[in-house]
């Protein structure tokens, strides 16, 4: 798969923390653009890449290639939004999963390791089977929004009520609440008795990208590129907690400010994705730990890569569930497990002894 | 080891007072440390040893007391201040795999660096210098998971001299280090408080905390039971009431390094003893293997005039066996034999050695008639140890032994009898009537 790619072209391992990111976004970014191109000119309607590049760089004033009103029309209102909120979805999957591993100090942490994105998922299933999601516009994202921020408030209250913050009790805490979510999820699918209701529950669990718009990228961007913002930012307080609290504290991570803010951070970015995207599986799992096989664990590298690599990831999974089965579609969430498991495993078993380098 | 400075004062803790529920881990505790001084924090599991070195750094907050560094309060310092004064190195260092060694240890340059700040050239120079001072120069590239478990510890006193601080905590960093490498750990550690550091380590190792520290803090149950010179604080009654063990302090006298070896008693037949007040009467190496042998039994064991550098008095002196200190050549005086009839008349046997009487000590014997039990720990005839023209043949003769044994096991046999039979009959074992012939 593309980032096999990667593997092959990796810098030594003492390589400059910059020569290690510039390698590897140069690398991602190269994936990141192709994989648009292709994904924008494929589909129903075939449309050239010439085309395709000629219409995004028009409102430069460059023209390039004559391209014709609907193949304007699908790349600018269907296929650019769709493709945009893969990639924002896929970056904040790759850097809350990057964030999760490192603040719980356990490869096993993904971004919904504490129940945000099946809090999430059961406000939006549960807004879909009383109808309030078609209340109005972007009603349902808002809904699992509001459903996987509250989540995180709930389970963080949990972790904090015994008086004495420890990760084990808010991992802990999100498992209890995560089975409970999707217990509702579950009651809520037996008890609907509309078929196309449950179809359109079904669907959603599945993770979709079909259908999104400009408002989508308007509502997940801004905050998705702030909660990364700050996470990035705050990458070698990550590194240092790595280390254990006590260590991170000796060496002055203000740690009672800097880990509830990282938490909150990476909940805010999942519980976007989750709103504008429904459940897709798997890849702030693997994108991580693919990437720190190959660059190492120091989160000034990896958080970075790990945007670009769950946006490749996403990108690249929906354009196989655009066009597998064409003119269907298959949803984005069963994609990325397809793929991404038995990728998952086909490295965990070539590094079983670096895996768990964490 | 010379001591650099000892003007000011770097560390202070004042009154310390920690709790955890109703359980006092700290009670009143008082630590000071000087620039340039290496100090012991020893004591058995569980005395607060890592809970003291936890609040000293700021990751504990004390109930009461106040924990100064060069006169600023630590607990009102930021995390970043502290971070650039106070650096920890803990027991085990974490395992976080996949970071190399240069890596981990660019991490304590954390609190000098701004928050999107690249490392610049005076960070790689003092993480370069770092890892060279702790001598993991050459496995700057290697990553944490193919380091022994010393070259780990290298690697995490380099990051803590990254920090560049002035207090250096050490929690117990050698416990699971090889001796060798124990003590270069320890060299690295004292090489850099002879350059001006402070450091405060928690030590497992008795004898290891006596070779390398300027000064120990002994603490058990969260208070401090004594504190000083090594030689001063390791001593049998100290190690006793902290540790609840007997140990014999030895000093190596060719390089006066301590050493301390743990007594097995009450296991056994080695509780014989139950407490009886034996007096021992010794000298010239006849009575060392003696009060060994009677304090590993359990007997409570004192001890005649002893000159100083007589054998019997160092074995005394590291099994904490209370003696009346004479001069060498010189004769007992009043002080010294008023203290002999003290401890003769507060036993309830006195055993006499093989020692050989002279006109130094032979007051002791003199002592001896006050006995109210005597008994003879040897089979040899008097007249070959008298070199006093008859007077020490005088005065023995006027003691009345109850029995003798030339052999250890036997007198030890014999004196717990003694003791067990002592407030009832004065009847004299069977054993000893054999040996006495």
């Amino acid at each position: 798969m593309a980032l096999g790619i990667v593997t092959r072209l990796r810098p030594p391992r003492g390589a400059a923390l910059g020569t290690r990111l510039a390698a590897g976004g140069a690398v991602l970014i190269t994936l990141l653009i192709a994989i648009i191109l292709l994904s924008l000119s494929t589909g129903p309607l075939d449309i050239p890449v010439s085309h395709v590049v000629s219409i995004i760089v028009e409102p430069t004033g460059l023209h390039l290639a004559d391209y014709n009103h609907t193949e304007e029309m699908v790349v600018e209102r269907i296929r650019l939004p769709r493709i945009v909120v893969g990639a924002l979805v896929g970056m904040a999957l790759g850097v809350a999963g990057a964030t999760m591993q490192a603040l719980f100090r356990n490869p096993l942490a993904d971004p919904g390791t504490i129940g945000v994105a099946s809090g999430g998922a059961a406000a939006a299933v549960i807004s879909i089977a009383t109808g309030a999601s078609s209340l109005f516009f972007l009603a349902l994202p808002l809904f699992a929004l509001c459903g996987a921020i509250g989540t995180a408030f709930l389970v963080y209250a949990i972790a904090i009520a015994s008086g004495r913050f420890s990760v084990a009790t808010l991992i802990l805490a999100g498992v209890a609440v995560s089975a409970f979510m999707g217990a509702l999820i579950t009651l809520v699918i037996i008890a609907e008795p509309e078929q196309g209701t449950l179809r359109g529950i079904l669907f959603w669990l599945a993770g979709g990208l079909d259908s999104r718009s400009w408002d989508h990228v308007w509502l997940s961007g801004p905050l998705i590129l702030l909660g990364g913002g700050v996470i990035v930012a705050f990458a070698r307080d990550l590194n240092l907690l790595m280390m254990g609290e006590d260590d991170a504290r000796s060496m002055g991570v203000n740690v009672r400010v800097v880990r509830p803010m990282l938490l909150t951070a990476a909940s805010l970015i999942t519980g976007v994705a989750v709103a504008v995207s429904g459940m897709i599986a798997f890849v702030g799992l693997i994108v991580p730990h693919m990437l720190r096989l190959v660059f190492g664990p120091d989160n000034r590298v990896l958080i970075p890569l790990s945007a670009l690599g769950g946006a490749v990831f996403v990108v690249l999974a929906d354009e196989i569930a655009r066009t597998v089965i064409s003119p269907a579609e298959l949803r984005v969430g069963i994609i990325t497990s397809f793929i991404g498991a038995p990728f998952f495993l086909f490295l965990l078993l070539r590094h079983s002894r670096r895996v768990s380098s964490l | 080891m010379e001591i650099v400075e000892r003007t000011e004062r770097r560390l202070e803790a004042r009154d310390l007072i920690y709790e955890v529920g109703a359980t006092r881990l700290l009670d009143q505790v008082d630590l000071n440390a000087d620039k340039g001084e290496l100090v012991g924090l020893i004591g058995p599991n569980g005395a607060g040893k890592t809970t003291l070195l936890r609040t000293i750094g700021g990751l504990l907050k004390a109930r009461e007391g106040a924990v100064l560094l060069d006169g600023d309060e630590v607990s009102r310092m930021d995390t970043g201040q502290r971070a650039k004064s106070i650096a920890q190195v803990a027991q085990l260092p974490p395992l976080a795999q996949g970071f190399t060694a240069l890596e981990v240890v660019m991490m304590g340059r954390y609190p000098h660096m701004g928050r999107l700040q690249s490392e610049r050239s005076v960070d790689r120079y003092a993480v370069r210098k770092a890892l060279d001072t702790a001598g993991a120069g050459a496995l700057a590239d290697r990553t944490l998971e193919t380091l022994s478990g010393g070259e780990r510890q290298g690697v995490f006193v380099a990051r803590a001299l990254a920090q560049e601080p002035r207090l250096l905590l050490l929690d117990e960093p050698t416990s699971n280090l090889d001796i060798n490498h124990q003590a270069r750990f320890f060299h690295i550690i004292r090489g850099l408080v002879d350059d001006g550091i402070t450091a405060v380590a928690a030590i497992h190792d008795l004898s290891l905390a006596a070779r390398f520290c300027d000064r120990l803090v002994l603490l058990n149950k969260g208070v401090i039971v004594a504190e000083g010179l090594p030689h001063d604080v390791l001593t049998p009654k100290n190690i006793e009431v902290a540790f609840g063990v007997r140990a014999i302090v030895s000093s190596d006298p060719a390089s006066g390094v301590l050493g301390i070896s743990v007594m097995e008693t009450g296991s056994g037949g080695n509780s014989v003893g139950a407490g009886t007040r034996v007096h021992v009467v010794c000298g010239g190496g006849t009575g060392a293997r003696l009060m060994y042998r009677l304090c590993e039994a359990g007997f409570l064991v004192t001890a005649g005039p002893l000159a100083n550098g007589d054998t019997d008095r160092s074995a005394a002196e590291s099994l904490g066996v209370e003696f009346v200190p004479v001069q060498a050549f010189g004769d007992i005086d009043a002080v010294a034999h008023n203290k002999h009839l003290r401890l003769i008349r507060e036993s309830e046997i006195a055993v006499l050695s093989d020692v050989a009487f002279g006109s130094g000590n032979v007051r002791s014997l003199e002592a001896l008639l006050e006995a109210s039990l005597i008994v003879l720990a040897t089979m040899e005839p008097i007249p070959g140890r008298d070199f006093t023209d008859g007077e020490a043949t005088a005065l023995f003769d006027q003691l009345s032994p109850v029995a003798a044994w030339s052999d250890l096991e036997a007198l030890v046999t014999g004196l717990s009898s003694l003791a067990r039979n002592n407030e009832g009959t004065q009847e004299i074992p069977n054993s000893s009537r054999e040996n006495q012939q």
